[in-house]
């Protein structure tokens, strides 16, 4: 039986953004013969568009591999984790189902933002970590200071770590080979009461919600009754298996095995990750430790351009919240929107994931409001409130004062861009915490900095202020007391809540300034004036005005010529249909989305 | 049943700047085109045997560099293979330089009684800046010329927003379509079109149009001067005499049938609209192989015959006749939309008097603006 987990090893493949994670696991997969190349059509992990185009992965997928070492074939777990921060979470408690990691580091680019810190999560979840240097096929690989670059940054010997080529599949077996002598044999105890910790769930039409799990005590199978610790819920297993990569049932799941549970169970959001799953008539005293509530950091609302597509946003929504149970969306009534949700995302890539998902795979054309943080509202009456939406602020004079979140931003960059980055970094309201000359390559800069000022474009400046050199990480310190303001838009004299936002008192005045300057581009003439205004409570602080349309007239239609007309008839009126209302100004959709790019 | 007929001519001696409409520069195809026009004119006329033909227009491009004996060929195919009415309005399009005592004799003894002269204004810097081919001279020579043959219902196209045009240009063009005796005066506010050499020109910064406000003084200019000197406006662009209207115009916007012939011409006939093709080679081909020209036929639906009954009624200083809208089509404009309708009245652009909805001189210059509250 000891001999069983001697030849299970479980591990993930932890990376900063496209050091080729994707790539390796796939020759892993094919290596291993668990796919042929044929089956593995690209980077079979990715299963999302969106996510294969921007080289990212964000769903989990487990893959079982055999593979035959001295002799003896061993069975190897990958659990794919997501690499960017915004799932962080969702990382740890893939992490906390392995017993080992591989860091990759592109050799052409070495140790980045997100190495450090997935290899601290890893570190952190005492994880045995295999370096592994990648795109030694690329010209200007330098596997000598990616190597030198994890002894001194992250503190790991990379001595004898495989330089691999996962495009072109060198040196794959290297990995193979340490996957199976560093990485440490799973422990546990097969006829101890079930543990299984979720790492991830998915919704499938057929079985219901879909637990990925890691057995760490116990075993499970078809027919037991399960419980799970967070929710208490009960349920009766209806299947177990494993993924290679497609799901295969099995008779049983036991101690140190990475796998499915399906048990009816209707929602993703029963299925929380981190929960510890037992056995409801022989139940262990300890859950695995280390859960987390997941709680959405960005918030933002979605409306339809066509109102007359609300059902179709909510049946979309519905249908992603199947899947994903960290989008938070309810009900949402703006008065120059109309009818909408107000959602909230774990990060800024989660939000543009789901954005682009409800217009790709549901074919709605979206507006989204400006990105909003979580606010602490103290009022003067001592209750606490939470505020995510502008237009739920009290008034002024019912604040006592205001708590924002606060990140800590890890930057990476080459030191010629320094400069850059710390006054992007002063500008965005950042407190100066840390600057370290890591080598003559790099340089790492610590600061803390409101989120509310990294959710509009501080990543885009990071990147064009170091000419995309600099790479970013950042995690949520918590709340701290601000001086901040409500700003609302009026235009011709009434408020539009949509666009309301709530910005540093300090930086309320040049905000005012640009997004007034932006709408008078956007707004089209109409028959009357229209002054746009931005005001702190009833203080205007910046006003621009749309001077009444003079003239719109057709001259002269050539020779009889009316469909000429007709067109230019008809172009105006889709124009006019995709215009929101306020008050009597018709506002384009176009409007309300380019003050989001406004710094 | 009224009909009126287009006959259009897409030849130029030159293009001007400003011009997207369809005209080539290719004498040679000239004769080989005429000879077609008049066998689509005779081919056609089988399906408009109920018709009476009540105006005739020859527009172009520039009908008056036709060869001699061409317009004449035109007019007396239509008057052949037609019912024209005895006092039908024919005009004939033209340009100042192509309008000889010879021209004109021919026009006048085949029928036709109204002449529409591309005046465009009277400033020589002017035309070379938007590469017209005629010059002030060639203006009163052409008008003399007409009077003499014996013309008396003549129009001036003029126009207003040209690039570097001052409100004393306006003024020194109309002067002389007053003191001349014209008749009619259309005068067509600048259209800035894309894909026209003017165009390329104002984006490159060459040249720069008149600001908006200018463009309104000189308008404003016009419809005053125009009145003082006894002309009525009755359509956006439109000043004439009493009795002086463009007929085949006015029936345009109030939807009387008409039919075009030649290239790229626009017909309506019984709720259809369609166009000829506008390739003269094809065009051409097509009628010596007696195979169709026309295309994009497209039948409009009541709700669509509606919009165009508001879109184009609204041109006129008459407007909509809302008791028409309600008798052809059911519909009740003012129950339909009479949020929007308060709200323009309120602004001042329109007025609703007599069963008539129209459209005031405020209301005339954001006429689109008007139109797209009223049909959407």
């Amino acid at each position: 039986m000891q001999n069983r987990l001697k030849h299970i090893r479980n591990f993930c493949i932890v990376a900063h953004i496209d050091h080729g994670k994707s790539t390796l696991a796939d020759r892993l997969i094919e290596l291993t013969g668990t796919l042929s190349k044929r089956e593995l059509s690209a980077q079979v992990l990715d299963s999302m568009d969106i996510e294969r185009e921007r080289g990212i992965t964000i769903k989990l997928t487990p893959t079982k591999m055999k593979y035959n070492f001295n002799g003896e074939e061993y069975e190897l777990n990958l659990i794919d984790t997501p690499g960017h921060v915004d799932f962080t979470y969702e990382v740890s408690r893939s992490l906390a189902a392995c017993e080992g990691a591989i860091l990759i580091v592109d050799a052409t680019q070495g140790v980045e933002a997100q190495t450090l810190a997935n290899a601290y999560l890893a570190i952190d979840n005492n994880l045995e970590i295999v370096p592994v240097i990648n795109k030694i096929d690329l010209p200007s690989a330098d596997t000598e200071t990616a190597k030198k670059e994890i002894e001194e940054i992250i503190g790991l010997d990379a001595q004898d770590a495989p330089c691999v080529s996962a495009k072109d599949g060198t040196n794959i077996n290297q990995v193979l080979e340490q996957i199976i002598t560093k990485i440490p044999a799973p422990v546990g105890d097969e006829n101890a009461p079930l543990r299984a910790l979720i790492f991830d769930s998915y919704y499938d039409n057929f079985k219901g919600a879909v637990c990925l799990v890691r057995i760490f005590d116990g075993k499970v199978k078809a027919g037991d009754k399960i419980k799970f610790f967070i929710t208490g819920k009960e349920y009766d297993v209806t299947e177990v298996g494993v993924f290679e990569p497609k799901p295969v049932m099995q008779n049983e799941l036991l101690a140190g095995d990475v796998g499915y549970i399906c048990a009816s169970i209707k929602n993703v959001s029963e299925t929380k990750v981190g929960d510890t799953i037992t056995n409801a008539l022989n139940p262990t005293n300890n859950p695995l430790p280390g859960y987390k509530e997941v709680k959405p950091v960005v918030f933002s609302g979605i409306f339809c351009v066509d109102g007359a597509d609300y059902d179709e946003l909510k049946d979309a929504l519905e249908k992603l919240k199947l899947n994903d149970a960290s989008l938070e969306y309810e009900p949402e009534v703006s008065q120059a929107l109309g009818f909408g949700f107000r959602c909230g995302f774990l990060g800024l890539l989660h939000m543009e994931i789901i954005q682009e998902r409800l217009e790709r795979e549901f074919d709605l054309d979206l507006i989204t409001t400006a990105p909003s943080v979580c606010y602490k509202v103290h009022t003067t009456t001592g209750e606490t409130l939470l505020v995510s939406n502008p237009a739920d602020l009290p008034k002024p004079q019912e604040i006592d004062y205001m708590e924002e979140p606060i990140t800590r931003v890890n930057i990476f960059t080459p030191p010629q861009y320094v400069g850059n980055l710390m006054e992007l970094a002063q500008e965005k309201r950042g407190e100066h915490k840390d600057l370290q000359y890591l080598d003559k390559n790099r340089c790492q800069l610590v600061y803390d900095i409101p989120l509310n000022e990294i959710i509009y474009d501080f990543f885009d400046k990071l990147k064009s202020c170091s000419r995309g050199y600099a790479s970013l990480d950042y995690e949520i310190l918590g709340y701290k007391e601000s001086d901040l303001v409500k700003v609302d838009i009026l235009l011709n004299g009434e408020v539009c809540d949509a666009l309301s936002m709530i910005v540093h008192k300090d930086r309320a005045y040049y905000k005012s300034r640009s997004i007034v300057e932006k709408l008078k581009e956007v707004i089209p003439r109409q028959l009357f004036e229209i002054p746009i205004q931005a005001a702190i409570g009833s203080k205007v602080i910046a006003r621009e005005t749309v001077k009444a349309l003079r003239k719109d007239v057709l001259a002269k239609c050539y020779g009889g010529d009316i469909s000429r007309k007709r067109k230019l008839l008809e172009k105006q009126k889709k124009g006019k249909k995709r215009m929101r209302k306020i008050g009597s100004v018709e506002i384009p959709s176009e409007a309300f989305m380019s003050i989001l790019k406004i710094d | 049943m009224e009909l009126g007929i287009y006959v259009h001519i897409p030849f130029c001696v030159k293009k001007c700047t400003y011009c997207n409409f369809y005209s080539e520069v290719k004498p040679n195809l000239i004769n080989d085109y005429v000879l077609s026009l008049v066998k689509e004119i005779k081919r056609e006329s089988e399906k408009y045997k109920n018709f009476q033909i009540t105006t005739i227009f020859i527009g172009g491009g520039t009908p008056s560099i036709l060869q001699a004996g061409s317009v004449s060929l035109i007019v007396n195919a239509i008057k052949k293979f037609y019912n024209v009415a005895p006092n039908a309005e024919i005009t004939i399009e033209a340009n100042p330089n192509s309008i000889s005592y010879t021209n004109a004799t021919e026009w006048f003894n085949c029928g036709i009684n109204r002449v529409s002269v591309g005046v465009q204004t009277t400033s020589n810097r002017l035309l070379k800046l938007i590469g017209r081919a005629h010059t002030f001279n060639d203006f009163l020579l052409a008008i003399n010329n007409l009077k003499k043959v014996g013309f008396k219902n003549i129009n001036a196209d003029v126009m207003i927003g040209l690039p570097r045009q001052k409100q004393g240009d306006v003024k020194r063009t109309l002067n002389y379509c007053f003191k001349l005796g014209l008749t009619h005066i259309s005068a067509y506010t600048l259209i800035l079109e894309e894909n026209t050499p003017l165009f390329k020109m104002v984006e490159n910064g060459e040249v720069k149009l008149p600001k908006e406000e200018k463009v309104l003084g000189m308008f404003n200019y016009v419809l005053k001067q125009t009145k003082l000197n006894g002309f009525s406006r009755y359509e956006v662009s439109n000043f004439a005499k009493p009795g002086f209207e463009c007929v085949h115009n006015k029936n345009c916007w109030n939807m009387v049938n008409y039919v075009g012939f030649g290239c790229s011409a626009h017909s309506f006939v019984e709720n259809k609209r369609f166009n000829n093709i506008s390739n003269i080679e094809t065009y051409i081909s097509n009628i010596s192989k007696n195979k169709s020209v026309q295309e994009n036929v497209e039948t409009l639906t009541s709700y669509e015959l509606i919009e165009e009954t508001i879109m184009l009624g609204l041109r006129t200083v008459e407007g909509i006749d809302l008791n028409k809208l309600i008798k052809n089509y059911n519909y009740d404009l003012l129950k339909e939309k009479e949020q929007q309708i308060l709200e323009l009245l309120n602004q001042g652009l329109i007025k609703v008097e007599n069963n008539h909805l129209f459209a005031t001189v405020n209301g005339f210059y954001v006429l689109n603006q008007i139109i797209l509250n009223l049909v959407s």
